[in-house]
């Protein structure tokens, strides 16, 4: 009884690292330029199939993983470019509807170029660790390992770094920050080439462990909102936790409840946090001017 | 004044109505059928831009509310043998229930998060269809949902009935919406759109408002849905999912025209016209929409409609503009 437990723990820690490294770049971008980027599912999409199809051609995960980020990073500022920057000054409205048909031509490329069937990418690493108590994949560690090491790493990029000092300059409030003669290109740059970054990581690593397809980044994407609201939007470590959270949660309804009901029981989740806690567990509460 | 342009709008749609039937039921059975599901979406977006244009909220979970629509329809007709002129009421008030309980915890929330909360019930109605199985035939679908009955006097095919009764849906939702936009709920939700905070501070009740635009949006989606199910004789959850459906009505609408009745119509007979005209497969369909919106949204935010507007008034002033040169001093 413990034993199933703890498994669906791990389960559930694994599941919600990817969760939280999706939300992690979405946040951050919507955290410093305001966009409710719904094409960040793209990017995440993008990661994996890319990787895949360089892996195909021969090459080694590592290596088609990291060019694959540096693709989608070049995408990313490209998207932002073409979609989010001509709608800068418009009502937020347009933004979001900006952001939705990034997303459908983005899925629709990809839909042209590999068609609709489910792929996989060869395993990189296979096998599991067995303790006493749970047994884990190899491939379950490194995804909650790049969740640390992601988050670690954001971490320190915004405080440890000028550029970081900017971005955060940004956050807090823009105008301001021109007027300090922060460079507005540059932080949109940083932050969408890392946001991208965050997705197309993610999402090479999870195309190693599920079936990849263009329409594949919805879902993540839909639960990355989820985790902003939970963890407060623009909240770092409200994505990370928030992120684990969806996870656990989710396991532990489909293990204990019914699997078809683990989506519902997510967004639920969604549903009941923004009625009783609308600014998140880690945000704080809009003041309205 | 405002009574008199009522007057000329409701004449004008009623004209555009007859001119429209008498062009359609001249088509083949194909056509018919691209004009009649034409008509089930412009229905749907302009029930969706009283809400999303006339109120200023982005609302994903109307894809869900089309779909209890055309379940409540497909359950009351095929399950328990009702008429289809009292299903389809009754469907409509179904889904503005629905729209009800969805409206008064959304509207808690405003902005993106009014559409995440929406976006997330959306999925919840979707992933609903599918689960309980029991009531609405789950992924496999609800099959056998009787046509609209069509009366022996009536000289159409069943194919002609459905178009005419699609048509005459959206005539009747656009006169509705028309109504509704002009009375004080909708000079009211005008308010909302431009400035929550300073319609609070005039007095407006901001609330009831923009629960009446929701709940208004929700029945005629309602009615839509239920025809939708009685014409196509069968539902299955993959016609109501948020990226689907739910993208769709934005897209109708943006392109359209936000804000204006008319520009919906013509947004919706442009989005399923288009694929068409050209004739392309399916796949392309959907980035063709992505890629109008993104356009759209650009160069053209307030849609078809202002263009249409812009292009009459150049056309209005055209002889004029050719004398101005002449006379015109610049300052």
């Amino acid at each position: 009884m413990i034993d199933l437990f703890v498994q669906q723990l791990v389960n559930g820690l694994a599941l919600g690292s990817t969760y939280a490294l999706v939300a992690l770049g979405l946040t951050l971008i919507f955290g410093v330029l305001l966009i409710p980027n719904f094409a960040h599912g793209e990017f995440y999409m993008l990661g994996a199939f890319l990787t895949y199809a360089m892996v195909l051609a021969g090459m080694n995960f590592w290596l088609a993983m990291a060019l694959a980020v540096g693709a989608v990073i070049l995408l990313g500022c490209l998207v932002d470019r073409l979609a989010f920057k001509p709608v800068e000054q418009a009502p937020p409205l347009s933004m979001m509807i900006s952001a939705l048909a990034a997303s459908i031509i983005l899925q629709q490329s990809a839909m042209l170029i590999w068609g609709g069937e489910a792929r996989t990418i060869p395993a990189p690493v296979t096998g599991v660790l067995r303790t006493p108590f749970f047994i884990v994949t190899w491939m379950q560690l490194i995804v909650m390992a790049s969740l640390l090491l992601a988050a670690a790493g954001v971490w320190l990029v915004l405080n440890r770094l000028r550029l970081g000092l900017a971005i955060r300059a940004v956050a807090q409030n823009r105008d301001a920050a021109l007027l300090m003669g922060i460079s507005m290109f540059q932080v949109r740059l940083a932050t969408f080439a890392i946001g991208a970054a965050l997705g197309a990581i993610a999402g090479a690593l999870l195309g190693a462990t599920f079936p990849i397809y263009p329409t594949m980044g919805v879902n993540p994407v839909l639960k990355a909102f989820v985790v902003l609201v939970l963890g407060g939007i623009g909240s770092l470590p409200g994505a990370v936790f928030g992120g684990l959270f969806l996870g656990v949660v989710e396991v532990m309804v489909a293990g204990y409840i019914s699997s078809e009901l683990s989506d519902i029981g997510a967004f639920a989740i969604l549903v009941a946090v923004l009625l009783l806690r609308p600014q998140g567990f880690f945000g704080q509460a809009q003041v309205e001017r | 004044m405002p009574r008199t342009d009522l007057l000329r709008v409701t004449v004008a749609a009623v004209a555009l109505f007859l001119v429209a039937a008498t062009l359609a039921l001249r088509l083949d059975d194909y056509l018919l059928y691209v004009v009649t599901l034409g008509a089930i979406f412009a229905t749907l977006a302009v029930s969706f831009d009283v809400l999303l244009g006339y109120t200023g909220y982005l609302s994903l979970a109307h894809g869900a509310l089309f779909g209890v629509g055309a379940y409540a329809c497909g359950i009351l007709t095929a399950h328990h043998g009702w008429p289809f002129w009292a299903a389809l009421p009754a469907a409509g008030l179904v889904a503005g229930a629905a729209g009800a309980v969805i409206a008064l915890l959304a509207f808690r929330t405003r902005g993106l998060y009014f559409a995440v909360l929406t976006l997330g019930i959306g999925l919840i109605g979707h992933q609903l269809f599918l689960v309980l199985a029991g009531l609405t035939g789950g992924v496999g679908g609800f099959v056998g949902i009787p046509s609209p009955g069509r009366p022996d006097w009536v000289p159409l095919d069943q194919n002609g009935w459905n178009a005419l009764l699609a048509l005459a849906l959206l005539l009747a939702t656009f006169l509705a919406a028309q109504l509704f936009v002009r009375s004080r709920l909708g000079a009211a939700c005008l308010a909302v759109r431009e400035d929550l905070t300073l319609a609070q501070a005039l007095g407006i009740r901001v609330g009831q408002a923009r629960l009446a635009a929701f709940v208004f949006s929700a029945i005629f989606t309602g009615f839509a849905g239920a025809l939708f199910a009685a014409i196509s004789n069968f539902v299955a959850p993959e016609s109501f999912t948020v990226l689907g459906a739910g993208f769709q009505l934005v897209a109708l609408v943006v392109v359209g025209g936000m804000g204006t009745l008319w520009g919906p119509i013509l947004g919706a007979a442009l989005l399923t016209a288009l694929p068409e005209a050209l004739r392309v497969a399916s796949g392309y369909s959907l980035m063709a929409y992505g890629v109008l919106l993104l356009v759209f949204v650009i160069f053209a935010p307030r849609g078809l409609a202002s263009l249409a507007t812009a292009g009459l008034a150049r056309l209005r002033t055209g002889a004029g503009f050719r004398a101005a040169p002449a006379g015109e001093r610049r300052p």
